[in-house]
């Protein structure tokens, strides 16, 4: 084994609350365990070093440092699979009741927190009480109480029966609160931030359920842009890009020292609709907007091919996606038809000679969505349609959205290979609050669903309204691509990131130069 | 190790074929990389011009595109709306700008992208006089190098705006990687200022965002000065390299071809191995060829050879068997001839020796046999009438006696010489033998009227021998030096002990012998008088030497000769008696 030597990393001009972000993001995990990981930090360096560069613009999504940070250190009770279902992963096992009112989680025998403690039954218990929050999701809202009968099972009473609960749990990192901080039960554990460099360094937990991780050391630094973390592979300063841009992916790809492994992203690109804009709340205006826009050029020319045409909200890849329900094609014609129908014809007296006039905030801090937005903002000119770009910062979208201060919104909504999250957003009043009601009744019955057949039945109803009634334009799923050195041996399984795989990564038998 | 003929055939054979052979090689192989190298050379330089022209040309688009944008925008009436619609949808469909801004005449931003631009509007001084503006290379916030473009806009009502575009490194590297030569010929874009904009290895590009420069100094040379636009030298990797240089006008960077030479020039590597294979095969089949024809002939003169050293060492029977039809088999048959002829010429000799011999012994017998048949044929005359005469009757006896001697004498002789008799050696004394023999032969000088003198040595003289062999030689030697002696000379026989060698002289004061006649005077049937058959000195030496010594011979004609017999003293307490064969 190779002891890799830790590279400088250079200074970016960053801003200071990107700086702030990331320190509280980290210190918020690591605070428990400060005086245990200083003991730890000043022992030999660990033997097989991954540096990853995180390309992390200042959005507000849950894709930040904290979120990576998290998700390395912690581990969840259940994982999803790509198309929808669920795998174990902290729970071996569960079961439900007959009436679907109980779901008895099994957890794996000799759990370990990071202090070293065993994850009982007690501290799930614990943990899951303490994240029924509002926030925590339509499936943890059902939950009635919660029981830890054994130091192995715990179980979750319901109100209704509820088939996001899974999901919710499935977004949970399990974490023990002790002395205002957490620790967690994931492959690897924290051990300092270098405020200064904007770097966290991570370490391999031996006690991890699934065994020690062979990338004994993580280092983990952040860059303001996508290009410029491609920037520090290129000049060897990270082992692993976080992010590829769309336009230095084929140059990474044609390098041979670097292995390039891509995966479907479960974020829709999205153009959002606020229902109290009046021209809005007519179906057939957001059924011509569909129309108008060629998801297939968006797929084209903003991802570089590196995407996938969106047919709705539910992820395509998922078990209950209804295959022969109808989606929007590229129609112009079709779309003019309608604002004519919906009474907004051209006016050529207008400033513009347009039909409509709305105004759409964008991520100014997101390059991605700048093309698509230009390419949406020229088909909709092309209707008749004047969209007006405004770029904001992330943080400020990410205000105004949920407070339904748009009239559209261009941003990637999330679908972590569920269905809780359509609900989340389209449910009124949702995180969108755009006034949009047409799909609550069906929402719901995908909430409560009984069986999958009943599940399956009622997404091919929501996928239905979504059509006749769209609350938005659903234009493309992400993909995303990861870089890594070949001086790695990474685990490939189709459709997963292999990020997430990453305690099984080990060092290549033979290190490519 | 090869005879010297066949060394010089091999010599012959590679003077006359692999000689021409390599220097055809060498001539031609040198030729082949001379063409070869101007021709990859012009071929790899026309590739990267036009290649260089390319990226001129790409530079002259993103003016056109920017001058063609600025004439749209500078339509008149046209509204801030309708301008910044025009320049997104340039953004859309020219993707090699990162960045497009209108600035006014005022400075401000007119229209741009999409946020806050981060170009700005040229200073006056590094404006070319068309209006067109170039940046240096520079890192931008990415640590990448990038560079800025512009062209000016002359507003109808005075004053001057610019139109702005940063040029994406990602659409230059794509066109610098799609230069290839072969299969590892890539190109790469070095600015005036030494720092490398692009390289179309997909591994080399790191180079780019380290900030590097031309890898290895040969390029930074082809960089500084492009007179020569070409270079080949050893890379980093340890490659022969070959690289070419074209300048890209527009921005004063140098466009490099690098291209392996063992890619470049993997035509003439191929055909010089051939070359070398032809060559290499033809010497082969030449060696071959000629080995087995240098065999056919150098064997058979081999056989001539071995012919001959037979004929020398005596086996006359030895012919030769050449085969072939040409001269060497005429050479081996006259050479059988030759040796068949000197077989029929060596019995001739021996024929006529033979015969020589036979009347020369027949002679000397008849010779030597007259004279005691004579007198005993006179005594048998005389004793029918003298019978009576008792003291006659004893003459008689003594006269037949001797003359029988003489005649069993003569039989030994030649019966010595047929097989020589066996002798029993036993320490005697040389002495007493030679004294023995002076005074039986006293009567017979004193007949001739020659004065004989034994002259002996004070002590014994003590040899391993047989006194009556050694009295033989030594009466023989007396008898001659007697016969040869004129009446009134002097024989003397003296023997001396030289250190341990015991010697007998017998010495006269004859006619002496010629020398001539010396060398063969102990052959057999070899005689200096005109009785005998010439064996008592042959016999003599075949005594001498039986027993362990020698015999020379000095002779000085009118003064007389010298025999001197050597033979080593001995011990007699001590020596065995030994048995020597004849």
């Amino acid at each position: 084994m190779s002891c890799e030597p830790i590279r400088r990393f250079p200074r970016h001009r960053r801003p200071f609350r990107s700086r702030l972000q990331l320190t509280a993001a980290a210190a918020a995990l690591g605070a428990a365990v400060w005086a245990c990981a200083e003991s730890k930090s000043s022992e030999a360096p660990a033997d097989v070093t991954l540096r990853v560069g995180l390309a992390l613009p200042e959005v507000a999504s849950g894709a930040g440092i904290g979120a990576v940070i998290s998700a390395l250190t912690g581990d969840r009770l259940v994982g999803f699979a790509n198309d929808g279902r669920f795998e174990p992963h902290l729970a071996r096992a569960w079961t439900w009741s007959e009436d679907r009112l109980s779901l008895t989680l099994e957890l794996r025998r000799d759990l370990r927190f990071h202090d070293g403690s065993p994850v009982t039954s007690t501290d799930v218990e614990a943990f899951l009480k303490q994240s029924l929050t509002p926030a925590a999701g339509p499936g943890l809202s059902d939950v009635a109480a919660i029981e830890a009968p054994d130091p192995l099972h715990v179980i979750l009473r319901l109100r209704r029966p509820s088939s996001f609960l899974l999901e919710d749990l499935g977004g949970l990192t399990v974490s023990r609160t002790i002395d205002g901080g957490s620790v967690g039960a994931g492959p690897y554990r924290h051990v300092a931030t270098e405020r200064s460099e904007d770097r966290i360094a991570l370490e391999a937990f031996p006690e991890f359920f699934a065994g020690r991780p062979a990338i004994d050391r993580l280092e983990i630094s952040s860059y303001p842009t996508v290009r410029s973390a491609w920037a520090a592979m290129l000049r060897d300063e990270i082992d692993m890009l976080h992010e590829v841009g769309r336009e230095a992916v084929e140059f990474v790809e044609a390098e041979s020292a670097v292995q390039v492994h891509s995966f479907p992203r479960p974020y829709v690109h999205t153009l959002g609709f606020n229902l109290r804009h009046p021209a809005l709340q007519d179906p057939r205006v957001r059924q011509a907007l569909n129309l108008a826009i060629d998801r297939d050029d968006i797929v084209r020319r903003a991802l570089r091919g590196r995407g996938r045409v969106a047919d709705g909200y539910v992820w395509p890849h998922h078990w209950v996606f209804d295959r022969s329900a109808r989606s929007f094609r590229f129609d112009p014609g079709r779309a003019m038809q309608l604002l004519d129908e919906a009474g907004y014809r051209l006016r050529p007296d207008s400033e513009m000679s347009s039909r409509l006039r709305l105004n759409c905030i964008l991520p100014s801090d997101w390059s991605p969505f700048e093309v698509i937005a230009l390419v949406v903002q020229k088909r909709l000119f092309e209707i008749g349609v004047d969209l007006v770009l405004e770029p904001v910062p992330s943080r400020e979208l990410g205000r105004r959205i949920p407070a339904g201060e748009y009239e559209t919104f261009l941003y990637e909504l999330v679908s972590p290979r569920g269905l809780g999250f359509a609900y989340r957003f389209l449910r009124s009043p949702g995180l969108m609050n755009s006034g949009y009601t047409a799909a609550d009744t069906v929402l719901d019955r995908v909430r409560h669903a009984r069986s999958d057949e009943d599940l399956k039945v009622a997404v091919a109803d929501l996928q239905r309204v979504l059509y006749d009634d769209p609350p938005a334009v659903f234009i493309s799923w992400d993909e995303r691509a990861r870089a890594v050195s070949r001086r790695f041996e990474v685990p490939v399984r189709p459709g997963v990131d292999v990020f997430t795989l990453l305690w099984q990564w080990k060092p290549a038998a033979r290190p490519a130069n | 190790m090869r005879s010297p003929l066949t060394r010089r055939f091999v010599l012959f054979v590679a003077t006359a074929a692999v000689a021409p052979l390599l220097i055809y090689g060498l001539l031609s192989i040198g030729s082949l990389w001379r063409g070869t190298r101007e021709s990859v050379r012009a071929g790899n330089l026309n590739v990267a011009t036009r290649a260089a022209s390319q990226i001129d040309q790409y530079l002259a688009n993103a003016f056109k595109v920017l001058r063609s944008l600025g004439a749209d925008l500078r339509q008149t009436r046209l509204a801030a709306w309708q301008q910044d619609r025009i320049l997104k949808n340039y953004v859309l469909d020219f993707p090699e700008f990162r960045e497009l801004t209108l600035f006014g005449a005022d400075g401000s931003v007119v229209t741009s992208r999409l946020g806050s631009p981060a170009v700005r509007p040229p200073a006056a001084s590094a404006v070319r006089p068309e209006g067109l503006f170039v940046s240096p290379l520079s890192v931008d916030d990415d640590y990448l190098p990038t560079t800025t473009v512009a062209v000016r806009l002359d507003e109808p009502g005075g004053g001057t705006s610019w139109l702005v575009g940063a040029l994406s490194l990602e659409e230059l590297w794509r066109m610098v990687d799609s230069i290839r030569i072969g299969a590892r010929g890539f190109a790469m874009l070095v600015s005036d200022d030494d720092r490398l904009v692009a390289h179309g290895d997909p591994d080399e590009k790191r180079q780019i965002a380290q900030g590097e420069g031309a890898p290895d100094p040969p390029l930074q040379e082809l960089v500084r000065d492009a007179r020569t636009p070409y270079r080949e030298y050893r890379d980093r990797r340890g490659r022969e390299v070959l690289a070419v240089a074209a300048r890209v006008e527009t921005l004063r960077w140098t466009l490099i071809v690098e291209q392996p030479a063992e890619e470049a020039y993997a035509v003439a590597i191929r055909l010089q191995r051939q070359l070398w294979v032809m060559i290499g095969l033809a010497l082969l089949v030449t060696i071959a060829a000629g080995s087995l024809w240098s065999r056919s002939v150098i064997n058979r003169i081999f056989i001539l050879m071995r012919g001959t050293q037979a004929i020398a060492e005596g086996r006359m029977q030895e012919r030769v068997a050449v085969p072939g039809r040409d001269e060497i088999r005429q050479l081996g048959d006259a050479f059988n001839t030759m040796a068949d002829r000197l077989v029929e010429l060596q019995e001739n000799v021996r024929r006529q020796e033979r015969q020589a011999m036979f009347g020369r012994l027949a002679a000397g017998l008849v010779h030597d046999l007259a004279h005691p048949i004579q007198n005993i044929g006179n005594s048998c005359k005389l004793i029918m009438r003298m019978w009576d005469d008792l003291e006659y009757r004893d003459t008689f006896k003594r006269t037949v006696d001797r003359e029988l001697g003489v005649i069993r004498q003569m039989l030994d002789d030649l019966r010595h010489i047929a097989k020589p008799a066996t002798l029993r050696k036993f320490p005697m004394d040389a002495n007493r033998t030679v004294a023995e023999v002076v005074e039986s032969t006293r009567p017979e000088a004193e007949a001739a009227g020659v004065t004989l003198s034994g002259q002996l040595w004070p002590t014994p003289l003590l040899i391993e021998g047989e006194p009556f062999a050694l009295g033989r030689v030594c009466r023989n030697l007396i008898v001659n030096a007697i016969q040869a002696t004129e009446r009134g000379g002097l024989v003397v026989a003296e023997t001396e002990l030289v250190g341990d060698r015991v010697q007998v002289r017998v010495y006269d004061t004859g006619c002496g012998i010629p020398p001539e006649r010396l060398r063969t005077i102990f052959d057999d049937f070899v005689t200096t008088k005109q009785r005998g058959l010439g064996l008592g000195l042959a016999i003599s030496r075949r005594i001498v030497e039986q027993l362990g010594g020698s015999v020379t011979v000095s002779s000085e004609l009118g003064k007389g000769t010298t025999f001197v017999l050597d033979f080593p003293a001995t011990d007699a307490r001590t020596m065995p008696t030994a048995v020597v064969a004849g």
